[in-house]
């Protein structure tokens, strides 16, 4: 990122002195997401003209940081904030469902205490960040103190193969924030000119302790911690969770509700999906095919939001069975959606133009992908295909066709299941339970001593082993297709942290 | 008219002339539903960057830094004296007038170029390396397609050139020439699909990394400016300038010129952007051929169709 | 065009042309050289227009627009000299005399003959002299700005006479406050390389970029001793604490900013300007007076060989008299041959009597595999193996010893 603005001041009787009100216009922001914002921000960019997201943080007014943000970060925000030119503002959003616990995760960041003067708000949607930031009310300055230069950090070079013409070795560190990947990740590229050589990534600047803070909770408190891993993904992490306690607890779901659950896991899978293709779009700035699919995936998130009566994280519940309602004016509107995606999917495998980008980079092998426990889309495009980003996207768009197609078969099917109340209680033992997430296999691997509180919690996230890949896999590229490709990937960094 | 008023004149065109682009580039992003949004915010958009800080970084380059985007805005004016507003208006009416505009255009990428360079950052120098290699690579290609009017007026000079078209307009019979033209000219002022120099994603604004507040505002008018001034070229080279019947001439320059940069940027949302090299690589292998066998093609089409001004 | 107006126009242009030609000798950033010339010939393309000469103007400015361009790409990508900010804020910090690049000059007389290295007492603290807080135990680089490390004794020691004659060489020390952001700046290329940020890589690539300054030539700039005392220009026998005059020899040949060929450039171009002058004033030639029309395209070889051929061509001339001589008399101070072997020897012998931390592998610069814990040469191809640097990989081949 760009940083260390000396600060020329503007001289404050050149321009009138700007009263502190935010009923601008035209609000750019630059987004700092935090692991969990990938979604919101997504939403939040295309919703309204008069908020426009920049690319460099010289260029905006408003900084938007999606709480809950880990230690590691911090440095990276505080430069951030200071490249800023004046007046900026500084907008904290935490997800109405956030229930992280900040005393419960403790590599958590406090950023009450690094931005005094910051607004705070819950967002469930990119709309209601949408209204605080155009809130006429007005808002404190981002003040900073004395601009510190920060220290130089070096890394050793990997060595080069003797050339005629000696070159030189660039690194660009892409990150830690950047528009690639679902939070922060920071990827060194070690370029040759425009050609990647070598790449070093570092991960950790997601990191809240999920699991370590699962350790002290209650089993119950625990639930809602482990929707958290993947804050994109809460469902999913979730049931893995109740299938690990149920499988403790030696206790089958009826085939019914096993259904529902799956429906339940098939609508979140494919949210993730549309979100990621209208990134992935957006990062190629295809206007046209970034509009539609986000017009999808408008479209989505208001049925998503209508299909349950009551939402899946309340029965999603060790041994919890009941009699889920659904509305069937909804399911038949998912229906139409699944047959837009489709229709979104084939326009996108024959648009020439975005084969130009696509076609034939970033291929992964089928057999290398399985030897490393790579599961879920990218394991799929290479098998189906090549795995190049073309047959990721496109993997990525069938999936959600079906998921959808799949989840409204089971809600039309609407089967009747015998209610069963939640049990808590946790027998001695160890176990393991997986789920298809969105990205691929989320495991979990619980062991309880039958107290109160979990023994030992383990999960496997399906990004970490996509991790290793990229220093081989970007190797080579050129630099705009090694974004792509990380892009391809859909890495979500607060699952590979914890 | 005197000169000088006529110069004034444009300059005042050329102003007003940019909001319009701005407005035309959000009407075509945000469709024609949002059209007061896309009239407010090139205004609110001006106002808040002009509140801003101005900032400087940390040894930037001294000279280049603050002069870039002055250097950018003269030779945008200088650039806009040539463009005849009607029969008698035009600042400046060289004998080679065409070719006065198409060498200006080199010392704007120029402005832009250290910009990228000033910023003393990787991703500037980065701008800065794949601006000069655009810079090189249409030179050639719009040269050449600007010859095919210039063959067929026999003369450079703008004026000439659109007066000839009274006939029959030379987007008729060389329409290679035109396709041509709008993509070197969309080349020249970095805009989708081939902005990669100022790739958002990839190098977080690029030549415009560190530019801040009015010095970004600067920047930004250049580059609409240059836009607009490079469709105007475009009707008068092919779609017969400010000829037209009832409505005064500056007014259907105008029309056109906004009509065609509609045009090409609705076109451009169809396109994802394109790669360094894919640039190039049109640039060399598509569009340079190309321009060769237009040039051909209008040379004999030139020759067969016997005399007059066609 | 009235009068007044064109005077104004004429002495505005005029004095665009001559400063920036003169900013050009006179900056020390490539860069900006480059662009000097592209607008004191753009400048220039002005004048044409003033005399009605509008095809000439508008090709100079195509052709020098898009020439200047192309040569200051390969500049920067070629030469590995110092130039630019960096530069001009150490000139300016060290208030040193003599006009931007001919204010730092080659020295004179011969190399001095290799010495052994300077006494070391066995100290236990060995410092950054540009960041003092920098300690560690045994020698190596900088891990902030990749210069080799001092020992306090090389530290303590100030004005060590020098028997060599400098011209100019003293160099006394910017303030830390200044080079505390120069990170970036660091010895070897002209590109900007970045600010401190967490783009801060440029650290770790200074350890393998072409060792022109780094690695043997290290800049020793001393941070503690020096502030005041090298500021007297007079005192020509200053040379930095800890340096055996053939180090310092060499560091003065990196940092100049002229070679030794400089006064055959200077009498080539002022010879150019004296023909030029003298063609243009006698014209020896038959001169069409028909003064430049409207669509002057068919009269352009008449106008060429008229008044406007020495204005342009001459320009024309003087720039491939320039780039010529770049290529051609550009820097030999590089020792080659021989040279190249006592060079290399001196390495070696640096290095065996350097406190150093064990496990210092020497390799060759040909075949990276070779690596042995002496000095010596290489099995394979009979080089002299070169140490490999602490903080990076296999060392860099001084290409500009071998291509110049």
């Amino acid at each position: 990122m760009i940083g260390n603005g000396e600060r020329t001041a503007v001289k404050p009787d050149t321009y009138p002195q700007l009263p502190v009100r935010r009923r601008l216009l035209l609000n750019r922001y630059f987004a700092i997401d935090g692991g969990h914002g990938a979604h919101l921000l997504a939403a939040l960019a295309g919703s309204s003209p008069y908020i426009q997201a920049v690319a460099s943080p010289r260029h905006a007014d408003i900084l938007l940081i999606i709480a809950p943000v880990s230690r590691k970060l911090v440095p990276s925000i505080v430069e951030i904030a200071e490249a800023l030119p004046q007046p900026a503002h500084v907008l904290l959003v935490e997800e109405q469902a956030g229930e992280l616990d900040p005393r419960a995760a403790t590599d958590i960041a406090d950023l009450d205490e690094l931005f005094p003067g910051a607004r705070r708000m819950k967002a469930s949607s990119g709309a209601d960040i949408h209204d605080a930031m155009l809130d006429p009310a007005p808002w404190m300055e981002l003040t900073l103190t004395e601009a510190q230069v920060p220290d130089v950090e070096t890394i050793q070079l990997p060595p080069k193969p003797e050339q005629e013409m000696a070159t030189e070795l660039v690194v660009l560190s892409l990150g830690p924030i950047q528009p690639f990947t679902a939070g922060p990740l920071r990827v060194l590229l070690i370029c040759d000119g425009e050609q990647v050589f070598a790449t070093q990534v570092e991960s950790g600047y997601a990191h809240r302790g999920i699991a370590q803070a699962m350790l002290q909770a209650h089993w119950q408190q625990a639930l809602t911690l482990s929707r958290t891993l993947d804050p994109l993904a809460p469902l999913a992490c979730q049931l893995a969770y109740v299938r690990v306690l149920e499988q403790l607890q030696g206790w089958q779901p009826s085939p019914a509700t096993v259904s529902m659950r799956e429906a339940a896991l098939a609508l979140e899978r494919a949210r993730n999906y549309l979100w990621w293709v209208v990134r992935f779009m957006r990062l190629l700035s295809d206007a046209h095919f970034s509009d539609r699919s986000y017009q999808l995936a408008n479209a989505y998130e208001v049925c998503l939001a209508q299909v349950w009566r009551q939402r899946p994280r309340t029965w999603l519940l060790p041994q919890r069975q009941e009699h889920m309602r659904v509305d069937a004016a909804v399911v038949a509107k998912l229906h139409r959606l699944a047959s837009d995606v489709e229709a979104l999917c084939t326009s996108i495998e024959r648009n020439r133009w975005l084969k130009l980008r696509t076609r034939g980079i970033g291929e992964l092998a089928a057999a290398d992908l399985r030897e490393r426990n790579v599961s879920g889309p990218v394991l799929l495009a290479s098998e189906h295909g090549v795995g190049d980003v073309q047959d990721r996207v496109v993997t990525r768009l069938q999936q959600t066709a079906s998921d959808l197609r799949g989840a409204v078969a089971v809600l039309e099917q609407h089967p009747s299941v015998a209610t069963h109340a939640a049990h808590w209680d946790i027998p001695v033992g160890e176990a393991h339970a997986s789920v298809q997430g969105p990205r691929g296999c989320i495991g979990i691997h619980v062991k309880s001593d039958g107290g109160a509180k979990p023994g030992h919690v383990e999960w496997q996230a399906p990004s970490a082993a996509l991790l290793p890949l990229l220093p081989e896999l970007l190797a080579g590229q050129k630099l705009a297709d090694a974004e792509i490709i990380l892009a391809s990937l859909d890495l979500a960094l607060a699952e590979v942290d914890g | 008219m005197s000169a000088l008023l006529t110069s004034l004149l444009i300059l005042l065109g050329l102003c007003v002339g940019t909001y319009c682009i701005a407005v035309i580039q959000q009407l075509v992003l945000l469709g024609p539903r949002r059209a007061s949004a896309a009239f407010l915010l090139p205004l609110a958009s001006a106002w808040r960057l002009l509140h801003q800080e101005n900032l400087v970084p940390r040894h930037a380059d001294y000279f280049l830094f603050r002069s870039a985007p002055f250097i950018a805005i003269a030779v945008v004016a200088l650039t806009a004296l040539v463009m005849p507003l009607g029969p008698n208006l035009v600042g400046f009416n060289p004998s080679i007038g065409l070719f006065y505009f198409i060498v200006l255009l080199s010392p704007f990428v120029v402005a832009l170029m250290n910009a990228g360079w000033s910023q003393n950052s990787k991703e500037g120098l980065f701008s800065t390396f794949r601006a000069a290699a655009y810079l090189i690579s249409y030179e050639v290609p719009i040269g050449f397609a600007a010859i095919g009017p210039v063959m067929a007026a026999q003369s450079l000079a703008t004026q000439q050139i659109v007066q000839s078209q009274a006939a029959l307009w030379y987007v008729v019979w060389q329409p290679l020439g035109l396709v041509i033209y709008l993509l070197a000219a969309l080349f020249v002022t970095f805009r989708h699909p081939f902005d990669s120099a100022l790739a958002g994603s990839e190098l977080e604004g690029g030549v415009f990394a560190e530019y801040s507040g009015p010095r970004l505002l600067l920047f930004t008018w250049a580059l609409d400016a240059i836009f607009l001034l490079l469709m105007g070229m475009g009707v008068i080279l092919f779609f017969g300038g400010w000829q037209g019947p009832f409505l005064p001439a500056p007014l259907w320059l105008a029309i056109k010129t906004f009509l065609l940069a509609a045009v090409v940027l609705w076109l451009g949302r169809f396109l994802p952007r394109l790669r360094n090299d894919q640039m190039l690589t049109l640039c060399w292998k598509i569009l340079l051929p190309a321009s060769l066998v237009n040039i051909t093609l209008v040379g004999i089409l030139t020759l067969l169709i016997p005399g007059g001004s066609r | 065009m009235n009068g007044v107006i064109e005077w104004t126009i004429f002495i505005a242009l005029s004095a665009v042309v001559v400063f920036s030609a003169a900013g050009m000798i006179l900056t020390m950033s490539m860069y900006r050289a480059g662009l000097a010339l592209m607008a004191s010939f753009v400048a220039l393309a002005g004048l044409f227009i003033l005399l009605d000469a509008d095809l000439l103007a508008a090709i100079q400015v195509m052709m020098n627009v898009g020439g200047m361009l192309v040569m200051v790409l390969f500049m920067v990508l070629v030469m590995t000299d110092p130039g630019g900010e960096m530069m001009w804020g150490m000139k300016r910090d060290m208030h040193m005399p003599g006009l931007g690049a001919f204010s730092m000059h080659m020295p004179r007389g011969k190399p001095p003959a290799e010495e052994e290295a300077p006494q070391e007492k066995m100290v236990t603290a060995w410092a950054c002299p540009m960041h003092p807080e920098v300690q560690q135990d045994q020698a190596g680089n900088c891990p902030k700005c990749g210069m080799q490390l001092l020992s306090a004794h090389d530290r303590a020691s100030s004005q060590t006479q020098d028997e060599q004659h400098m011209h100019n060489a003293a160099m006394a020390v910017p303030s830390p406050a200044d080079m505390g952001g120069h990170h970036g700046h660091e010895m070897s290329h002209a590109m900007h390389e970045d600010d401190g940020m967490v783009n801060g890589m440029s650290d770790g690539e200074q350890s393998i970029s072409p060792p022109q300054t780094t690695g043997d030539h290290a800049h020793m700039m001393d941070a503690s001793g020096h502030d005041g005392q090298n500021m007297d220009m007079a005192n020509h026998d200053m040379n930095m604490s800890g340096m055996t005059p053939r180090q310092n020899y060499q560091m003065m040949v990196d940092m100049a900013m002229s070679t030794s060929q400089l006064p055959w450039a200077i009498a080539l171009g002022i010879a150019s300007a004296l023909l030029l002058s003298v063609l243009i004033v006698k014209t020896p030639w038959p001169i069409s007076l028909s003064g430049p029309t409207q669509d002057a395209t068919s009269a352009v070889g008449q106008l060429l060989l008229s008044r406007y051929m020495i204005g342009f061509e001459g320009a024309a001339f003087l720039i491939l008299a320039g780039i010529a001589g770049a290529v051609i008399l550009a820097k030999r101070e590089r020792p080659t041959g021989p040279q190249q072997a006592e060079h290399t020897n001196a390495a070696e012998a640096r290095a065996a009597n350097r406190t150093d931390s064990e496990g210092q592998v020497y390799t060759c610069p040909m075949h990276p595999e070779v690596r042995q814990a002496q000095p010596g040469h290489c099995p394979k191809c009979g080089m002299s193996l070169i140490a490999v640097e602490h903080k990076g990989s296999a060392p860099r081949q001084n290409t500009q010893g071998e291509h110049a």
